[in-house]
């Protein structure tokens, strides 16, 4: 006998065999086992997934004698029929060749006829998104009312392409993506059953590949087999789909990370000398590199791609580079790639972009815009931490001085008033600010629940400024109560941005300390703007002290306050 | 119990009444509710034995024959039966819309028949349309003389009891966040709700109980839908989620493009509500004003409440910028969508 494909061999005859569609098989064993099935089905989902399988083992499951548990025994007449396709009544068609009015109403008017050796007619479309307007307006009758010994099961990959009002006439079954968990068992599976040996990362690889269709997975797998004796390795594998191996690019993005340029020439060099296409390593890099970033923020998801082969190399690697060094890498990577559409030397454009990589990144910064601009920003906000630290300096060693002794001891088994948190906002603190929260204030609270409305009850905002709103509290401990839970500022600045439009940031202070922020602030305001002007009052005086007295000698000069 | 004019009747009281008295001779059946006009023509065909049922049962089409001819039916004595059922679809003169079809109508027949109808006959009109052109002569007189039923379709809540009590008698149990799901998935449409349940009810056949997974994995999720929970997953900062909700939707061949101009628009529907919002727009309003479905516009409100401003303009912003590169570079679609998620959630982390 002729050599059959692995996905053909192994075609699921039972539903129990489909792999990762559990919730729709074990619905369409209950109807067929209650005997209420549909009179037109809907099959979608996409290649690879288990529509036509479900299909053919649905249509011999209704015209099964020996129907137990609502799976088809495979060894009467009519499964065996038409399992080799023989049957007359359970009619396959493939309509992206049959997609003519004229096809669909042959069907139509066939399917009054009742069935010559099986209960049911049964007719497969697949592809059914490939009908033309015609055809489907032709089904549609036939669907809006079928002959009781007729089911209809139409397969398509692509349901949006199917009207609306067929849709509507049937029993729709979305088949999902098979995890690359499952693939892998159901090869593995299947590899026992032939007795042959296998290397997990191969399988993994095949898996992974495959992108959720078993019929892809079983035809790479196929292909590995048909150049190794009975043992599929990971070396084969990869040879068949192309892609290099992890390691390999781990190191080669090593190497860009360490700036070692020699290495990463070298590495690249093997890569072209094994014969790889260049399109698809540079698209295996992106790919890692996305990976690593995907890795930095939901490293769940990257192992469940990788069927939890995440290895130490790589894990490092995505701690080494920060995110935009790898934004900045895709973006040099991509550009080769498009360049590489119109050049017969992709090795040379590859060979650029593996210095380009590898230079440092200061050099790289006038290339990336990005990185600048973050640069400059991060300089920025270090400036002004240095003001604000500054500022603090001068406020946290003068003013508790001038402050009396109580407040003092106090306030450090208290709370503090966060001087850092409310001088920016009175800074820029309106009164028409202050005036706009007051008047939403009350209405904000009445959005709290109870229990925070309790607590927020003793507080009043004092001061506002479009980014920030000091509130002040009658009672300490109510403050600390208040300033500890998160969920409440959260809800009053979410409460904020409703009533208002903007979320300003809430700070809480106490009451009784409240006056004084205000006068240190309004001191340190005085001390920073009112400088110049009181080295002017000074001077206003003082030079001519100094004149008269450079003039008269000091002796002369008797200085009359009043 | 059954009134003529203004009463309009439910599906629940007109089985009652089919069952306990003769039934009138004109009916009308107003609203669009697929579920229910079924429902309706179920009841009425149960009023004539399967044997007759051939003989005595005209179902017209509008849309192709003419009013006479069915008029014509409806005049003709029941034959081997008592009574004669007449369904008329798609009677387009009753509203204002612009003629479709070049098929001739004999209105004015009607309105001889509406004034006299024959007793044996039981007319049953499905008007499924949202309004009927009130001011027609035709139209007033029918709605004087025919029992009017409602098919319109439900308010959300009420769709969701119709479904929690259509369970309760197949003695089975559905876990509300089961039914939530099922509600939002079919938009709250009862018709798709029920013949969704069809396979819900019968994957719980053993277990007597629909379970959130159950309802995930059979209840289909149009595309709008789909895009509403990658939006969710978007704003939610779930890169996991939304990258492999982003490759499930390209892998059902759905083009990038399409899928972007949704996520804007989705995201410009959440900005426009959230800002309108405060302005002291109600649902209503913002409905109107925005011309959006109602319900999409609740859950619109629903999502931008959980959303800063900034975070939302952010958002926007970035889909637009992807758009751009979208039509310009010839990168992957997938990965500058993976690209912008990954940028949007750290920049805002």
């Amino acid at each position: 006998m002729a050599y059959q494909a692995l996905y053909r061999v192994w075609r699921p005859q039972r539903f129990a065999d489909i792999v990762g569609q559990e919730t729709i098989t074990q619905t369409l064993r209950n109807a067929l086992d209650a005997h209420q099935t549909s009179h037109a089905y809907l099959f979608t989902g996409p290649r690879g997934t288990g529509k036509t399988s479900a299909a053919k083992i649905l249509a011999k499951a209704i015209n099964c004698p020996n129907l137990k548990a609502g799976e088809p025994c495979n060894h009467c007449e009519s499964c065996r029929a038409i399992t080799a396709g023989t049957l007359n009544d359970v009619i396959e068609i493939d309509a992206a060749s049959n997609n003519g009015v004229d096809e669909i109403r042959d069907i139509r008017d066939k399917a009054k006829y009742a069935p010559t050796s099986a209960p049911y007619k049964v007719y497969i479309i697949d592809e059914v998104h490939m009908l033309s307007t015609g055809a489907f307006n032709a089904l549609l009758k036939t669907l809006e009312e079928p002959p009781s010994h007729v089911v209809f099961i139409l397969a398509t990959t692509e349901p949006h392409k199917v009207p609306l009002t067929i849709i509507s006439r049937t029993q729709r079954f979305d088949f999902q993506r098979i995890s690359a968990q499952a693939i892998y068992s159901r090869m593995a599976d299947i590899l026992k059953q032939k007795e042959m040996t296998f290397e997990e990362p191969a399988l993994k690889a095949i898996a992974k590949a495959a992108e959720g269709g078993m019929r892809d997975a079983l035809s790479i797998l196929d292909q590995v087999l048909s150049f190794s004796d009975n043992h599929v390795t990971l070396k084969n594998a990869l040879q068949v789909t192309g892609s290099t191996t992890q390691q390999l690019l781990g190191d080669y993005m090593q190497a860009v990370h360490t700036q070692t340029t020699t290495k990463a020439l070298k590495l690249l060099q093997q890569v072209l000398a094994a014969g790889k296409d260049m399109g698809r390593f540079i698209e295996d890099l992106i790919e890692y590199s996305r990976d690593l970033l995907l890795y930095q923020q939901a490293p769940q998801m990257v192992e469940q791609i990788e069927l939890g082969t995440v290895d130490g190399q790589f894990k490092q690697l995505s701690q080494d580079f920060t995110a935009p060094a790898l934004y900045w890498m895709i973006d040099i990577l991509s550009d080769s790639q498009k360049q590489l559409r119109f050049t017969n030397h992709p090795d040379i454009y590859l060979e650029v972009a593996t210095v380009k990589l590898c230079q440092p990144q200061k050099q790289q910064s006038a290339a990336v815009p990005n990185v600048t601009k973050q640069l400059t920003q991060l300089k920025e906000e270090i400036t002004q931490l240095k003001q604000q630290l500054s500022q603090l300096q001068t406020q946290g060693i003068k003013q508790p001085i001038k402050a009396t002794a109580k407040p003092k001891t106090r306030r450090k088994e208290t709370q503090h008033a966060n001087v850092a948190a409310i001088f920016p906002v009175l800074d820029q603190a309106t009164k028409a600010s202050l005036d706009q929260l007051k008047s939403v204030w009350t209405e904000l609270l009445q959005q709290l629940p109870p229990q925070q409305r309790a607590l927020m009850h003793a507080s009043k905002p004092v001061a506002a400024s479009p980014e920030g709103v000091v509130v002040s509290f009658d009672s300490d401990f109510l403050l600390g109560r208040a300033s500890s839970n998160q969920a409440m500022v959260d809800a009053l600045e979410n409460g904020l941005d409703r009533l208002i439009g903007t979320a300003p940031k809430i700070i809480f202070v106490p009451q009784e300390e409240w006056p004084q922020v205000r006068q240190s602030y309004i001191e340190q305001h005085r001390r920073g703007t009112q400088k110049t002007t009181e080295a002017k009052t000074k001077s206003k005086t003082a030079p001519v002290i100094s004149q008269a007295k450079s003039l008269f000698g000091s002796d002369y000069v008797e200085v009359k306050d009043d | 119990m059954e009134k003529k004019g203004k009463m309009i009747m439910e599906v629940s009281a007109l089985k009652k009444a089919l069952k306990n008295n003769s039934p009138q001779s004109v009916y009308l059946v107003q609203g669009q509710e697929a579920y229910l006009i079924d429902q309706i023509k179920e009841q009425f065909r149960q009023l004539l034995a399967p044997e007759e049922a051939t003989m005595n049962f005209g179902d017209y089409d509008l849309a192709s024959v003419p009013l006479a001819t069915a008029l014509n039916d409806a005049m003709s004595a029941p034959f081997f039966g008592e009574r004669r059922l007449v369904f008329i679809q798609h009677p387009l003169f009753l509203t204002s819309a612009a003629k479709q079809t070049n098929v001739v109508h004999d209105v004015a027949g009607l309105i001889k028949y509406l004034q006299q109808p024959v007793p044996t006959t039981t007319l049953v009109i499905f008007a499924a349309y949202d309004k009927l052109d009130e001011r027609k002569k035709v139209t007033k007189l029918l709605k004087k003389k025919a029992v009017l039923i409602d098919a319109r379709p439900l308010t959300e809540q009420k769709a969701q009891h119709y479904v929690a009590n259509y369970l309760k008698q197949k003695n089975i149990n559905i876990q509300p966040e089961a039914l939530q799901l099922l509600v939002q998935r079919t938009e709250a449409n009862l018709t798709l709700m029920m013949g969704e349940l069809t396979k819900l009810i019968l994957y719980a056949k053993k277990q007597r109980e629909i379970t959130v997974t159950a309802v995930k994995s059979l209840v289909t999720q149009n595309l709008e839908q789909n895009i509403f929970t990658l939006v969710d997953a978007v704003m939610a900062r779930d890169v996991a989620r939304a990258v492999s909700l982003y490759r499930q939707l390209i892998l059902q061949k759905e083009e990038p493009l399409k899928l972007n101009a949704i996520l804007v628009g989705q995201f410009r529907l959440l900005l426009q509500v959230k800002i309108l919002q405060r302005n002291g727009y109600s649902q209503g309003d913002l409905a109107r004003v925005l011309h959006a479905h109602p319900y999409r516009v609740k859950l619109a409100l629903g999502q931008a409440k959980r959303f800063s401003q900034k975070a939302l303009r952010q958002a926007y912003l970035g889909l637009v910028d992807l758009e751009y590169q979208l039509k310009t570079s010839q990168r992957d679609a997938e990965l500058l969508f993976q690209l912008f998620i990954l940028k949007f959630s750290q920049n805002a982390a």
